[in-house]
């Protein structure tokens, strides 16, 4: 065998793989990995608020909240950042 | 893939994950197949890892080589662990199974060049395979495997070499 034939032999592309489901089981396989790392993650949050909720004034809390989130600015604010949210969302999906 | 089309899809979202496992997994696959000499099995199984790796370090690819470039980087290194795990070249080269050449698809010769290629070094199966077949350059190729570029010429050269003397009676089988 010369070394043009080698040449010939070498560069040939790789036999194609059929998918056959593969690159949905990579993908389902992905999708519950990520998952699983999410879990633990969600269940400290929980055990974290369950611990510290009773602790905390919810009462006054809320009273001291519900004038402020019906006023003006709060809703001006509240309204800025939802379009700011939805904006920056179709910028990413275009 | 230019790295917007990664930047895009870095969101984590699944089903864009998946049209990049759709677009690479044919030669992601053939590289490990040739890696493992054959062993589809070990191939799809090492070629998932490869995927759910890239999937969790998707950030980390800064898009500055080929995103199949750094695909091939986590196989290599995948390929490795598992060597060491299974200790896969510690079969004689006599032990190649018949298996070392794909099954479909391919003529005489290119079933022959897998035999041959099955009794050569991985690193310079890995070389040749990806500067000729997957037809990236020496730097690209010395990037994926992390070895130096003099390396990689060397594997490339040696393998060569071997290759030749062990296709030596392929042109006359031809005739």
């Amino acid at each position: 065998m010369n070394d043009n034939q080698l040449d010939d032999l070498l560069n040939a592309p790789l036999i194609a793989v059929a998918d056959n489901g593969f690159s949905a089981r990579v993908t389902a396989r992905a999708r519950r990995q990520r998952l699983r790392e999410q879990v633990p993650f969600l269940v400290a949050v929980l055990i974290c608020a369950a611990v510290v909720l009773p602790f905390v004034p919810l009462r006054q809390i809320t009273a001291a909240i519900a004038p402020l989130l019906t006023g003006m600015p709060a809703s001006l604010a509240i309204a800025a950042l939802v379009l700011t949210f939805t904006a920056e969302r179709a910028l990413t999906q275009r | 893939m230019s790295p917007e089309d990664i930047r895009l899809r870095r969101g984590g979202d699944s089903a864009a994950f998946g049209s990049l496992v759709r677009q690479h997994q044919s030669s992601l696959r053939g590289f490990l197949l040739r890696l493992t000499r054959g062993d589809h099995a070990l191939a799809d199984d090492l070629a998932q890892e490869v995927f759910i790796e890239a999937f969790r370090k998707l950030g980390q690819y800064d898009g500055r080589g080929s995103f199949a470039g750094w695909l091939y980087a986590i196989a290599w290194s995948r390929f490795r662990m598992a060597v060491r795990k299974r200790r896969l070249e510690a079969l004689d080269e006599e032990d190649v199974p018949d298996s070392a050449a794909p099954a479909s698809g391919g003529s005489e010769a290119r079933l022959d060049l897998e035999k041959a290629m099955a009794k050569l070094a991985p690193a310079e199966r890995a070389s040749l395979t990806l500067c000729f077949a997957l037809g990236m350059s020496h730097e690209e190729a010395a990037m994926a495997l992390k070895l130096p570029l003099g390396t990689i010429k060397s594997h490339i050269s040696r393998g060569r070499e071997k290759l030749k003397t062990l296709l030596a009676g392929w042109e006359r089988n031809e005739r």
